[in-house]
């Protein structure tokens, strides 16, 4: 080969065999690349929500609590992510079925209870419930807050796929469950009565 | 030898002592450094910050990074170089910025990152920004009910290389995407800018004009969307919703001229950052590094609470 020919030839083949990319672009589709929410949420399910259910707080011992003061239940009780507004509850508990509604099922926590105290939501599940409410998970351990926001999706898909099925259909009112899930407080006026819970487990008894 | 060596512990003790005694009550210099002073909330944001470090006893300096990730590395090269004690940042990019604080961190400048974050860990000292998943989620309800769960939208984002964009973006999507009538018609970034706005809306409009609303990442760009709107002939049928609680939007939904925004409070979230820097310029090292700030929804049934920028006093 005309050693003329060997530089531009090299040149050639070394620039054919790179890709250049901008650092920034490299670093964001690494970290796309490595994170996979839906099997971070299955497996926070599985492994961590499940075996904490004993930390949930009595339901009956909560709202009396919360009749009483709901600032020092607030204080002594919640959970809540940085300096927000927002606080949640991780609550556990029995009650008797006093209505089912298309996207609710109201419940009593006494057998002769005419007033729900708490309602557990079967659809239109948004929010950030079970992820900053059983107070299992800490924004410091991830590195894009984006990460974070993502686990609180799929964990909210669970929900509703998973979980709800279990029992939607299957129970009328009357019936007395046990239940173990997260409540969303933003608005006390409204979301303290009743207490709306993003249920985690719900067993007929 | 003896002698020379008693002499010069003397002459090196009295060298330390004058240093302290002439530099004892110097004033920490803190650099604030911001992500584009083009945008009146982050005029706030920044002014905020320079304002509570002075008021801490600091000498505060802002640096305008004007949204350009060099200019921003060139700052904090010079902020390096001229020896501040801390810096309150607000980086241009969430992952191109990451670089700089760790430049910062091993010339011993400790950084606090405010408003947007940068996606590592143990790199800031501490990240305090406003809940924009949260915020996001909290339109996207609003959106719904206010649309009755259907009809036909635009998106305008914001600068897509920066968190809030994409923490708005899908705290909303989660929640709206679930509503087979809403319709997403078409989706483009803005990047945060009125005029910007303006331009892609105007185009968007002159493919289609079955819109029934307007969801922008940020006010300004709302504003941009409302002149749009206006110039259409749409702007009374087409609700449009921000995010951020500038002085602009509030007094658009005051007048029903915008739907909603969601109120960020860009001067706590910037005290909250300098009140940081100036308890670890104390000494204090054990902090809460990613710390999400509330935010809330306005619309016209609370409007009478808000300001721009915050709550009425």
């Amino acid at each position: 080969m005309n050693k003329k020919l060997i530089l531009p030839v090299m040149i050639l083949l070394i620039t054919l065999s790179c890709k250049i990319e901008r650092l920034d672009e490299a670093r964001r589709k690494d970290t796309q690349k490595e994170f996979n929410a839906a099997d971070y949420a299955e497996n926070f399910w599985q492994t961590i929500l499940l075996n904490n259910l004993q930390k949930a707080m009595d339901a009956k011992l909560l709202i009396k609590e919360i009749e009483y003061n709901p600032a020092r239940a607030r204080k002594k009780y919640a959970h809540t992510l940085g300096n927000s507004s927002l606080y949640y509850y991780f609550i556990r508990g029995a009650g008797y079925i006093l209505s089912i509604e298309e996207d609710m099922i109201r419940i009593s926590l006494n057998p002769d209870g005419i007033e729900p105290e708490l309602a557990i939501m079967t659809s239109e599940i948004y929010g950030n419930a079970i992820r900053d409410g059983a107070g299992l998970l800490n924004i410091n351990d991830f590195d894009n807050i984006q990460n974070f926001n993502d686990i609180s999706n799929e964990i909210n898909k669970i929900v509703l796929e998973k979980v709800v099925p279990t029992f939607k259909n299957k129970l009328k009112t009357g019936d007395k469950i046990s239940f173990t899930g997260c409540a969303e407080v933003m608005d006390e006026t409204l979301d303290l009565d009743p207490l709306l819970l993003v249920p985690v487990i719900v067993e007929k008894m | 030898m003896k002698k020379t060596v008693t002499l010069l512990m003397i002459t090196v003790l009295f060298v330390i002592n004058v240093h302290i005694a002439l530099f004892a009550d110097e004033k920490s210099k803190i650099a604030v450094v911001i992500s584009t002073m083009n945008n009146p909330w982050f005029v706030v944001l920044g002014e905020t910050a320079a304002e509570k470090a002075r008021q801490l006893g600091h000498d505060a300096f802002i640096f305008d990074s004007q949204n350009d990730t060099n200019k921003e590395a060139s700052h904090f090269e010079n902020i390096i170089a001229a020896g501040f004690n801390a810096i309150i940042f607000n980086p241009t990019d969430s992952d191109g910025s990451i670089a700089n604080v760790r430049l910062a961190k091993n010339a011993g400048i400790p950084c606090f990152c405010i408003d947007r974050v940068i996606n590592s860990t143990g790199d800031a000292v501490a990240q305090i920004f406003s809940d924009n998943y949260t915020g996001g989620m909290l339109m996207g309800r609003y959106f719904v009910k206010t649309l009755e769960k259907k009809g036909n939208y635009v998106e305008l984002l914001g600068v897509l290389s920066a968190n809030p964009t994409w923490s708005r973006s899908k705290g909303f999507h989660n929640v709206v995407d679930n509503y087979n009538e809403l319709k997403m018609v078409a989706r483009q970034s803005a990047e945060f800018d009125r005029n910007k706005a303006l331009e892609v809306l105007e185009s968007i409009l002159q493919g289609r004009s079955d819109i029934d609303a307007v969801w922008c990442g940020n006010d300004a760009m709302a504003m941009g969307a409302y002149q749009a709107l206006l110039a259409a002939g749409l702007a009374d049928s087409v609700k449009i919703f921000g995010f951020d609680g500038t002085k602009d939007v509030i007094d658009a939904i005051a007048d029903g001229k915008i739907t909603a925004t969601i109120m960020q409070f860009p001067k706590a979230v910037a005290s909250m950052g300098v009140e940081t820097a100036d308890l670890y310029l104390k000494g204090k090292r054990d902090f809460q590094e990613k710390i999400p700030v509330a935010v809330e929804l306005v619309t016209q049934n609370n409007i009478s609470n808000y300001t721009g920028y915050g709550k009425k006093e």
